[in-house]
């Protein structure tokens, strides 16, 4: 029983660490235990206020908190045996059962929940369906039933008359009157202005339901265009025959007004003409073709020329030059000289200038270059400061985990010996089971063999009855023998009275050794003494009371005589 | 959690909806238009119910009347279905430019009888025969024609039915019958079932 | 203390159970097999075989046949209530036989005598009753009128049969490998007759209440006024 009661402190220590573990559970003090069921039907009923604690003082406070206690386990549930007494005068065998109960209820979404509180806004649509479906179930297995009929009107606040069921049935031929009121043709208008039944009417049928008509036909009407429909076609084919058409008539229709009214003479007439045009027009063309050739060799030669043109200039252009410079020899050459001269101390001022530009910038790009350079070290440095930090965070950790890890393993070993253990008590109790069958099996064939013993018997008795019975009227003897024969049956089924008697007694005995025990293991005593003494205390009370009240009394005749 | 359906939902209205909605407060007059969607919403949540006529929405523009009907009963539904609130249900209509008067009563009703259509939108749909009602009675056989004496154990014989909304008559959906250990094992079944939803309504 | 009324016919029929206890045995062995597989002929030549006075194998299975008889009599014609009362209708209908012989007798009629009872006293009335029950919880998260719900219903499947008892039941149902053509088409010419699958759906508020009522069901047979009632129709 221990480790039952090792498992429920544990359970009980979890749900609210204000709960001393104590070795056992025969040990806990009535505050204890109503500190401990509280708490259980706090976390099992949130909406539901209870009492925390059992207060010291008097006795009717007491019993007030424990009845309301007892009230709140019976609304958890509770099928067994409990009041206020369970809670004041506590035994160890009922609060087990108590609070095993308790603790089968408590929630195990609580570990769940508050891991969730964080992440709520995150909450995907399964488990948004799931919540869901957890509201509705509980709130549906916690609604009264009602009956059907009721159910329209009682339930209805719950969104619970799920019961009344109509079948998606709907009208298929609604008749309402279409979106343009031009299309219709005055028959059309004249029959929905005036005999046209309305949607309710249409749909009064207990066949089809009328929403199921309407969003039938909103989705027919925006789906259908969609579909081949007379009205589109038609609109179609309009547009597209108009420049179909003229092309293929005109000609057909000129040759055929033509072809009639003149004879065959100027057909004749007009052919050879257009005969004498064709060859006109093909020599014309041939014509064309080759001054068309002329033209592109002309061309072809003006290209040419222009190109000659281009390369002979700018010869031409030196030449012209030269021979400028040629003109007047010494003096150019002077000119040119100095020329030279002072591009060459352009240059020189120009490449200073670049040096004195350059030499700077060289300098702030070797300043950079350094720069970046140790940057770029102290990066690396960083980051392998920033790592080794991470590898003892990681070691500290590693070794954290493999610390919880042992002691993990440690309390699995617990529950490993639990499995054990439950796997041989039912063993054991298989074992019984077989034991108690073998038993039955050889109660029933004693039984079957005492009722042959004594179907036998009792024939052998009638049977040597008769027989004494006949001789007994001639022989002394046997009219003696008969007479013993009656007395040793009546002693003899006094005797089985006596021991089926004694069976039943043995029976009894045993019945009342076993409710002794049952009663034993409750220790009436000690409660029977708790109990005198708050009675006591509670007679104490109620003298001190009357003591009191008779003061009252007393002094207000006082008052009244003065 | 119910996001808003994007702005082409207003396509979710046929032609002839719309136009019914926008005779609304135009060709019929804004006291008939009041008096059209009240007996709409009516005739939508009691069907069965019997409902007087109204005869004086189609003493003029009867045809227009009975569009408008139709547009009224489609908007109020299709904004159950896709569960528009009130103020959806007026971004939309103000969408279709409808006269304002209309669009105003529309939402009023809509978001003062919302919960009553999704409650009558809610039954709509396919289902199995749904068990609400449980008779029984227990029956022991004295003599028959192939035995001469009774059986000696007393039988259920165990009737699932359910009434007929309209009418309220009980209709029988399966009988059988079972003896005490099988009528047991029913209700071991049954419970199952209960503890199981106790356990999805907890975990 | 009655004995059984049997006719002539059926008594020559019976005299092979004036043999040793471990024969008649065999015999009823064959009876029950008849009443699950119907005659087996090629067992009953075998059986005759066995005997050294030639009978022959119609003879063993007019035994069979009678004992299959006697047991329906006892059945349906005596109401007995313990192995004492059966044992002395036996012994007075069978005065000829051995003690040993008759308690054969009398265990073979009473360990059958449930599956008589169950087809043949309930046979005349076929009333439907439940085998099964498979169940499912259904959520329904959305419909062509209403995108978003989250209704929860519970859907069962129950399977109803005619053939009262289990017993005859499950020599119908299970194990169908070694089973020939024939054999499986009648027993799914059978199925299609005795047998009827319904489902239902209901809510959970139904559901509890339909427990609540079955148990009330349950619990008032078991009161002592319904009690006496049936005892005194026994």
């Amino acid at each position: 029983m221990d480790e039952v009661d090792k498992i429920i402190m544990h359970q009980l220590h979890q749900v609210d660490p204000a709960i001393e573990p104590t070795e056992e559970l025969a040990e806990f003090t009535p505050e204890q235990v109503v500190r401990a069921v509280s708490s259980c039907l706090g976390e099992i009923r949130p909406d539901v206020q209870l009492p925390r604690s059992l207060p010291g003082g008097a006795m009717a406070q007491r019993f007030s908190v424990a009845s309301s206690l007892a009230e709140g386990c019976k609304d958890a549930g509770y099928r067994g045996d409990i009041g206020y007494q369970t809670f004041l005068y506590p035994n160890a065998v009922e609060l087990r059962r108590l609070l095993m109960f308790l603790i089968e209820q408590l929630p195990r979404e609580r570990q769940a929940a508050e891991d969730g509180v964080g992440k709520s806004q995150s909450l995907s649509h399964r488990e948004i369906l799931q919540r869901k479906i957890r509201k509705e179930l509980a709130t549906q297995l916690k609604t009264p039933w009602v009956p059907q009929f009721a159910r329209s009107v009682g339930n209805r606040k719950s969104l619970g008359c799920s019961s009344l069921c109509i079948d998606f049935r709907p009208h298929i031929n609604l008749s309402v009157p279409s979106a343009n009121p031009e299309e219709r043709t005055k028959e059309v208008q004249q029959y929905f202005d005036q005999l046209a039944p309305n949607i309710f009417q249409q749909t009064a049928s207990s066949s089809v339901d009328l929403i199921a008509s309407v969003l039938h036909k909103n989705e027919l009407e925006r789906w259908g265009p969609e579909l081949p429909d007379s009205l589109h076609l038609f609109s179609g084919i309009e547009e597209v025959a108009p420049p179909l058409l003229p092309k293929v008539s005109h000609p057909v229709d000129k040759s055929s007004t033509s072809g009639t009214e003149e004879e065959v003479s100027p057909l004749e007439q007009l052919s050879n003409e257009v005969q004498e045009l064709r060859s006109q027009c093909e020599s014309l063309l041939m014509e064309r073709k080759s001054h068309a050739a002329a033209l592109a060799a002309s061309k072809l030669r003006e290209s040419k020329a222009t190109e000659e043109i281009g390369r002979i200039q700018p010869v031409l252009k030196l030449h012209e030059r030269t021979s400028l410079v040629l003109a007047d020899s010494e003096q150019n050459l002077n000119k040119l000289e100095a020329l030279l001269k002072s591009t060459q101390a352009k240059r020189e001022t120009l490449t200073q200038q670049w040096q004195e530009y350059r030499k700077p910038l060289l300098e702030t790009l070797e300043t950079l270059k350094t720069a970046k350079e140790a940057q770029h070290v102290q990066g690396i440095r960083s980051n392998i400061e920033q790592l080794e930090q991470e590898l003892q965070a990681k070691t500290k950790q590693h070794n954290e985990l493999n610390a919880t890890l042992r002691s993990a393993s440690q309390s699995l070993a617990p529950r490993k010996e639990y499995t054990r253990r439950i796997h041989e008590f039912i063993g054991n109790i298989r074992k019984q089971r077989a034991d108690i069958f073998k038993v039955l099996d050889d109660t029933r064939q004693l039984q079957k063999q005492l009722n042959v013993v004594g179907a036998q018997l009792q024939r052998q008795f009638n049977y040597t009855d008769d027989l004494l019975f006949q001789s007994a009227k001639h022989d002394l003897h046997a009219k003696r023998a008969y007479k013993l024969l009656a007395q040793l049956h009546a002693n003899c089924s006094e005797l089985v009275e006596c021991v089926s008697l004694t069976g039943n007694v043995t029976k009894q005995i045993r019945e009342l050794e076993v409710q002794i025990d049952g009663e034993k293991l409750k220790n009436v005593l000690t409660s029977l003494q708790q109990i005198t003494g708050d009675i006591q205390k509670f007679e104490q009370h109620i003298q001190e009371l009357q003591g009191q009240i008779s003061a009252v009394e007393q002094a207000q005749v006082n008052n009244g005589g003065s | 959690m119910e996001k808003p359906p994007p702005p082409e939902d207003s396509g979710l209205l046929s032609a002839t909806v719309v136009a019914g909605l926008k005779s609304l407060g135009n060709i019929i007059t804004p006291a008939l238009t009041k008096l059209l969607i009240a007996n709409a919403l009516k005739l939508t949540l009691h069907p069965d119910a019997t409902i007087a006529p109204v005869p004086e929405l189609y003493a003029s523009n009867a045809a227009c009347a009975k569009q408008s009907e139709y547009a009224v009963v489609t908007l109020l539904s299709l904004a159950t279905k896709h569960g528009w609130d009130g103020f959806m249900l007026r971004q939309q209509l103000d969408h279709l430019s409808i006269n304002s008067a209309a669009i105003e009563e529309l939402t009023r009703v809509y978001e003062d009888n919302r919960k009553d259509l999704v409650l009558r939108q809610l039954q709509l749909g396919h289902n199995f025969p749904h068990i609400t009602d449980i008779q029984w009675r227990i029956a022991c056989d004295v003599k028959s024609s192939t035995s001469d004496c009774s059986t000696g154990v007393a039988s259920f014989y165990i009737n699932l039915g359910h009434f007929r909304p309209s009418s309220g008559e009980r209709v029988t959906i399966v009988e059988f019958v079972c003896n005490a250990e099988e009528l047991q094992s029913l209700i071991n079944r049954l419970k199952e079932i209960e503890r199981h939803c106790s356990q999805m309504a907890v975990a | 203390m009655s004995s059984l009324r049997l006719s002539q016919q059926q008594r020559d029929h019976l005299t092979l159970l004036q043999r040793p206890a471990s024969d008649v045995v065999e015999l009823c062995k064959l009876a029950f097999d008849y009443l699950i597989n119907g005659p087996n002929p090629s067992r009953y030549e075998t059986m005759a075989k066995k005997y050294i006075e030639s009978c022959s194998p119609e003879a063993v299975q007019r035994a069979v046949e009678a004992l299959i008889s006697l047991l329906i009599s006892v059945t349906t014609r005596v109401s007995v209530n313990t192995s004492a009362h059966m044992q002395s209708v036996l012994r007075q209908t069978f005065p000829e036989l051995s003690s040993d012989v008759l308690e054969v007798l009398e265990q073979f009629v009473t360990s059958k005598r449930n599956f008589v009872e169950g087809s043949i006293k309930s046979a005349n009335i076929r009333a439907y009753r439940l085998v099964n029950l498979n169940w499912r919880l259904e959520v329904r998260t959305a419909s062509r009128s209403l995108l978003d719900q989250c209704t929860v219903c519970i859907v069962m499947k129950l399977y109803l049969h005619t053939e009262p008892k289990n017993e005859n039941r499950e020599l119908l149902s299970v194990d169908l490998s070694d089973r020939s053509e024939q054999e499986l088409a009648t027993m799914e010419e059978d199925g299609r007759r005795h047998r009827k699958d319904v489902i239902v759906q209901t809510d959970v508020s139904s559901l509890v209440h339909m427990i609540k009522t079955l148990e009330d069901a349950l619990a008032e047979s078991k009161t002592r006024r319904v009690r006496n009632i049936v005892d005194a129709i026994h």
